[in-house]
């Protein structure tokens, strides 16, 4: 299984099923169906979906869990304070 | 209305439920193909014969059209999924297009055959076959004990039907990857309800 961050960077960007999914030449269900975690993209389709939110891939998908974005950022915070 | 109702009950058909449900239906009309299997043919009797097997046939090739097709509910959805873009934002020639071809609110148009259908479609194929490698052998032995030990009789006679056996077995064989996807594959998901306002 892989973890990803697609729907927190979707509704970051106020970004619909759709528009991902025209983007990165699938259909809207298939990005459904990544953010639930019931399909595991290709690599070219990961690479796309990176690519498209200005990202590296280790950001976006993970082996293993994210943790919240909002404590992620918080923690770089402290570390630079 | 009629067009909310007529789409509501096109997302409708597509739930995990529903599907599972017309995959046991699949299997029923089966059951009753087999059973007029070793009866005498009569004309009169023709039309219940055939009939299970016209529907069976039916059932796959709807089953390989469900799989290509996604509801359109709306003048949006469709313009979105034909352009690429909301209706209001189309030029005027590919507005009055989608109008003149624009009849029913529910309108299936074909599914992109992006590499999750390709995907699924491999894994249905592959448990198809793990599936087949044991019951066509069964099928087999059950064929050959029936055929040692089954007394004479109706019973005995249905089981040596051999067209009707081997279409059942061909039914099956060619069904079979459209129903585990099915049987599997799970609901859609809708768009979470933050995105659907802000987008």
């Amino acid at each position: 299984m892989l973890y990803n961050r697609i729907a927190v960077l979707r509704s970051e960007r106020a970004l619909s099923r759709q528009a991902l999914a025209r983007e990165v030449g699938v259909n809207p269900q298939t990005i459904g169906f990544l953010e639930r975690g019931d399909y595991t993209p290709s690599l070219e389709l990961a690479f796309k979906i990176s690519r498209f939110f200005k990202l590296p891939v280790e950001a976006v998908f993970s082996p293993d869990p994210f943790r919240p974005l909002s404590e992620q950022v918080y923690e770089m915070q402290k570390k630079e304070a | 209305m009629a067009v909310s109702r007529a789409f509501r009950q096109a997302m409708k058909n597509r739930t995990q439920r529903s599907r599972r449900f017309e995959v046991l239906f699949f299997f029923v009309i089966m059951a009753m193909g087999l059973s007029f299997a070793g009866q005498p043919f009569r004309w009169g009797q023709s039309a219940a014969r055939v009939f299970p097997l016209i529907y069976a046939v039916g059932r796959i090739f709807r089953l390989w059209d469900w799989q290509r097709t996604i509801p359109v509910s709306s003048l949006d959805d469709r313009a979105m999924a034909e352009y690429g873009m909301e209706f209001e934002k189309l030029g005027e020639a590919q507005q009055k297009e989608i109008l003149m071809r624009y009849r029913v609110g529910t309108y299936l148009l074909g599914y992109y055959p992006d590499e999750l259908e390709e995907a699924w479609g491999r894994e249905s194929y592959g448990r198809a076959y793990g599936v087949l490698r044991w019951l066509l052998p069964v099928v087999a032995v059950g064929y050959w004990v029936g055929w040692w030990v089954l007394p004479e009789g109706r019973v005995r006679a249905g089981w040596m039907d051999g067209p009707v056996v081997l279409t059942w077995v061909l039914l099956l064989v060619l069904a079979l990857p459209q129903l585990i996807r099915m049987w599997t594959e799970p609901d859609e998901v809708g768009e979470p309800k933050v995105v659907e306002r802000e987008a």
